[in-house]
């Protein structure tokens, strides 16, 4: 079955939050394929990550409720998809 | 000067070839290696089906898996554009991200194959890339060698797939390429086929330099709706969000709406770098004076005072049912997702119902619409949001219904009743 590589975009909840702690909590929680950092202002970074989930499972919502219920996350946003195979 | 850049979305049933075609297309442009092919052609049977496809199946291997989204990911050039294309994928829930967030498409291939012709999900996709604003198409007729490379059987599935662009609301889609190919083969792929003397027009690769940039839509009104609001410690109140249109400078007196707020830039931030003002497509932080963090948040759309974005009471929209396990009816109140908002909405009326063949109507007031249906609806939310009409501001008009876990249809609001 095809699979779908998913780029999420978790903004934290605070600029304090150690994004070194949260990225290793994510790689805990997900398989992900790579974590980068975009800084966005005033100091402020968003965490993307990279992952791929089933074609057939149907959506990224349990996967963006996984992320969002982490402490530290402010909110996740899919901002890119595309299908592989 | 560097290249312009677009994003390519690739649409179409899923087994008419999109992945051979963009597969085919990385390997005859070098970005696929000889020895991967070779894999693919060790693996049997299987292996030659998807010789061309950026993945294989069987591979589960970390690291060679790796190698595939990196692929998946990679940009490829033309002679005037840098593209990266984004394969839609099958499943429907997945729409709700094409139209609340996922990279903007700013073109589109449509891939048909010859002896299957007009697929549902070809009608749903085509609906889909409509509805996302994407203006101009690639049309590629695949598997012209499973119909002996017949002209006829391509003049004919044209002119159904051109039927079929202007009833999912395609003006003069006559104007697109439409490129009859065998990607498995590379048949008009990227060199010309001799299988083909009949076709006389450009190849795919060719036809993708057709496209133009769309236009930033810096002339229009600042709309910018809030993904989230920050309170930084010796900067005050950072609302975050990506401008959709109009200019955004520092000095500007901004109002939020359905907050009802107002106050002033102080200071703009784009990749932690001061900037004095930003366009639609930047992703920016700004520093707002005269609005507590608590007084806004996200889903809000921030614009300028003298024309603040629309809070809805009530409005009309055109909406394709993608899956319900029984019908829509008037009453029905789902979560309706536009921008960065999430309201729930009552669907107060449904007007009429669409015939999504030709989009013509063929009920009015119906009692119920159910999946494969599309309609004209009226909307009304349960609190505040701002919605904007499609002839307006596109990029606030669409939106996602979602309910029980799915993604039950995808619209545009075409009219609005103010709340003020």
């Amino acid at each position: 079955m095809a699979e779908v590589a998913v780029t999420l975009k978790l903004m934290p909840e605070s600029a304090d939050i150690d994004l070194d702690k949260l990225e290793a909590m994510i790689k805990e929680r997900i398989k992900v394929h790579s974590i980068s950092r975009e800084p966005i202002a005033f100091g402020l970074e968003a965490l993307r990550v990279v992952t791929v989930v089933e074609d057939a499972a149907g959506g990224t919502e349990p996967l963006e409720q996984e992320l969002a219920g982490l402490p530290g996350v402010g909110n996740v946003q899919v901002v890119g998809l595309t299908r592989l195979l | 000067m560097a290249k312009p850049h677009l994003n390519l979305i690739t649409i179409g049933h899923v087994d008419h070839g999109k992945s051979t075609l963009v597969g085919r297309t990385f390997y005859e442009k070098g970005l696929v290696k000889e020895e991967d092919i070779r894999k693919f052609e060790a693996m049997g049977d299987k292996g030659k089906t998807f010789k061309f496809a950026w993945v294989m199946d069987g591979l589960k291997e970390e690291r060679e898996r790796g190698l595939t989204i990196d692929l998946a990911h990679k940009k490829f050039e033309t002679d005037k554009y840098y593209f990266t294309i984004i394969d839609a994928p099958g499943h429907r829930d997945f729409v709700k991200n094409m139209i609340t967030g996922a990279s903007q498409a700013d073109a589109a291939i449509l891939v048909v194959a010859a002896d299957d012709g007009i697929m549902p999900q070809t009608r749903e996709h085509a609906a889909l890339a409509f509805t996302l604003g994407v203006g101009q198409l690639v049309v590629v007729i695949n598997k012209m060698d499973l119909v002996g490379y017949k002209e006829d059987v391509f003049k004919k599935l044209k002119s159904e797939v051109i039927d079929l662009l202007k009833a999912v609301g395609y003006k003069n889609p006559e104007k697109f390429t439409f490129v009859p190919a065998a990607a498995f083969h590379g048949d008009n792929v990227v060199k010309p086929s001799d299988k083909m003397k009949w076709y006389t027009e450009t190849v795919f690769f060719a036809a993708l330099d057709s496209f133009t940039v769309p236009e930033k839509p810096t002339g229009k009104p600042l709309r910018l709706p809030v993904q989230d609001v920050y309170s930084i410690t010796g900067v005050g109140t950072v609302p975050v969000g990506r401008v959709e249109t109009g200019i955004i400078k520092v000095g500007d007196t901004l109002v939020f709406e359905p907050a009802g707020v107002t106050g002033e830039v102080k200071s703009i931030e784009m990749h932690h770098e001061s900037i004095p003002q930003a366009e639609p497509g930047d992703n920016i932080g700004f520093n707002i004076r005269g609005v507590e963090k608590t007084a806004i948040r996200r889903g809000d759309v921030a614009g300028h005072p003298k024309s603040p974005p629309t809070v809805a009471k009530e409005f009309t929209a055109r909406i394709a049912v993608l899956q319900h396990p029984t019908a829509l009816t008037a009453g029905y109140t789902p979560v309706f997702h536009t921008h960065t908002t999430q309201v729930a909405c009552t669907i107060s009326e449904i007007t009429q119902k669409l015939d999504p063949k030709s989009g013509q109507v063929i009920q009015e007031k119906p009692e119920f619409i159910k999946k494969g249906d599309m309609a004209t609806i009226k909307v009304i939310p349960t609190k505040p949001m701002v919605i904007e009409k499609a002839a307006e501001f596109p990029q606030l008009s669409r939106f996602a219904v979602r309910d029980m876990g799915m993604t039950i249809a995808a619209g545009v609001c075409i009219d609005i009743v103010p709340a003020k």
